[in-house]
């Protein structure tokens, strides 16, 4: 599907189109609102708030191409966040459903759970397969939460050096990823 | 923003150590931006924990460890000992076509002047092809010795001299043919020259062992030809 056809048919209220864009967005704008607001534990609400504009502004003709999707769905997002903060100050909850004007039902949270555990097991799969350096610069990194200089220092090698393997190994599996189109 | 500006600060954002015009640009890039989005992602799961990173050798691994010399040096050898037979046959091969070059035959002239009809016009035209032969210009020869008057005289002389033709422009299936129906008819005159330029065939045909059996047959004949084909035995045999 070609991004002209794309938008053709989610003006036409296709199904599948909108669902392979509630697929595509839906992880973004979880980590968006997650790294927006710290404490929260249910993002659903927002989520589905930033679909149902984002669709009706779709049927209001505010779109002219699949270009303008993403900086639309980031605008939309962004006004999303401020009335969050600026309603939860007076005590109001945001109540948007976005089935009222998309096709498709979704639970967005357990999507975006879903959609992190797939990832969990293809990194799982694919840092096996990683060079034992690789592994272990990411292992003191993330897990044992060691500094590069502790690491440098672990291994006897520069901090330059752990820094563009640890990068070039993140780098691997994300091209190991796309070439197996694993997501 | 671009991309490899965004996976410089991945670290930053997750951290939220970045400042906040570079955070909301950072923001919409991976709205736009699928690969990057998935680099943030994968940062992201591996900074929460969710996967395992094992630091043990893969069994495979070791194995290949193990044995990764060990298939080097055997292809190695096997390059070598693959170099040294291509050497040996390259050789063998340049042995074989220098032992394969034979001397013109002798011929005796004024012998066809009695063929019944057109005998002076056959015998000229013979004498001219045989200069060419001594010449080792072998195609125009053959083209005279294959010439309309020449073949209705089918006289065995000049057969035999169309087969050292074909020997010496390399077409030995012909030559070895004309030379085997010599054989077969036993003509005195060119039995043993036959017997003797039919082993160059084989040799010129890359069957060496039937070429010494042939040479060795004629050597041990009663034959005029017997020390030569003798020598040409002993030259087949020092390069084997």
């Amino acid at each position: 599907m070609d991004g002209a056809d794309f938008f053709e048919k989610l003006l036409n209220h296709d199904p599948q189109a909108q669902k392979k864009l509630i697929e595509t967005f839906n992880p973004r704008i979880f980590l968006y609102f997650r790294n927006r607001i710290k404490g929260e534990n249910n993002y659903e609400d927002l989520v589905q708030e930033v679909f149902s504009a984002f669709f009706r502004g779709l049927d209001q003709g505010k779109m002219t191409s699949v270009v303008w999707i993403a900086p639309f769905l980031f605008g939309i997002a962004k006004r999303v966040l401020y009335n969050y903060f600026y309603k939860q100050r007076k005590n109001n909850e945001i109540q948007q459903k976005v089935s009222l004007v998309c096709e498709v039902t979704c639970d967005f949270t357990e999507a975006e759970r879903m959609e992190n555990q797939k990832l969990s097991q293809v990194l799982n799969l694919l840092i096996k397969d990683l060079p034992q350096i690789d592994r272990l610069i990411l292992n003191a990194f993330y897990l044992q939460e060691k500094k590069i200089t502790e690491i440098s220092n672990m291994i006897n090698r520069s901090n330059h050096y752990i820094s563009v393997r640890k990068q070039r190994a993140i780098k691997k599996i994300k091209n190991e990823i796309f070439r197996k189109k694993l997501y | 923003m671009r991309c490899n500006e965004f996976q410089n600060l991945i670290d930053a954002y997750l951290q939220e150590t970045i400042d906040e015009p570079r955070r909301e640009n950072f923001e919409e890039h991976f709205f736009q931006c699928r690969k990057c989005f998935l680099g943030l992602k994968l940062n992201e799961a591996l900074q929460n924990k969710d996967v395992r990173i094992t630091l043990e050798e893969k069994p495979r691994v070791f194995v290949l460890k193990l044995f990764k010399p060990l298939l080097v040096m055997s292809s190695l050898f096997l390059l070598i000992l693959f170099s040294v037979l291509l050497v040996q046959q390259k050789r063998q091969t340049r042995l074989l076509l220098e032992i394969s070059a034979f001397e013109i035959p002798p011929y005796h002239q004024g012998e066809l002047r009695s063929i019944p009809e057109n005998g002076a016009a056959i015998e000229a035209k013979f004498s001219q092809a045989m200069k060419y032969l001594q010449e080792r210009k072998f195609r125009p020869a053959l083209n005279l010795l294959e010439g309309p008057l020449m073949e209705e005289a089918a006289y065995p002389k000049i057969e035999f001299f169309r087969a050292i033709c074909y020997l010496g422009e390399d077409e030995a299936e012909k030559a070895g043919e004309i030379f085997d129906a010599i054989i077969r008819a036993m003509d005195p005159a060119y039995f043993d020259d036959a017997l003797y330029y039919k082993g160059f065939v084989l040799l010129r045909q890359g069957q060496k062992q039937a070429a010494r059996d042939q040479f060795e047959k004629l050597a041990g004949m009663l034959s005029p030809m017997s020390m030569k084909a003798g020598a040409m035995v002993q030259k087949i045999e020092a390069i084997e």
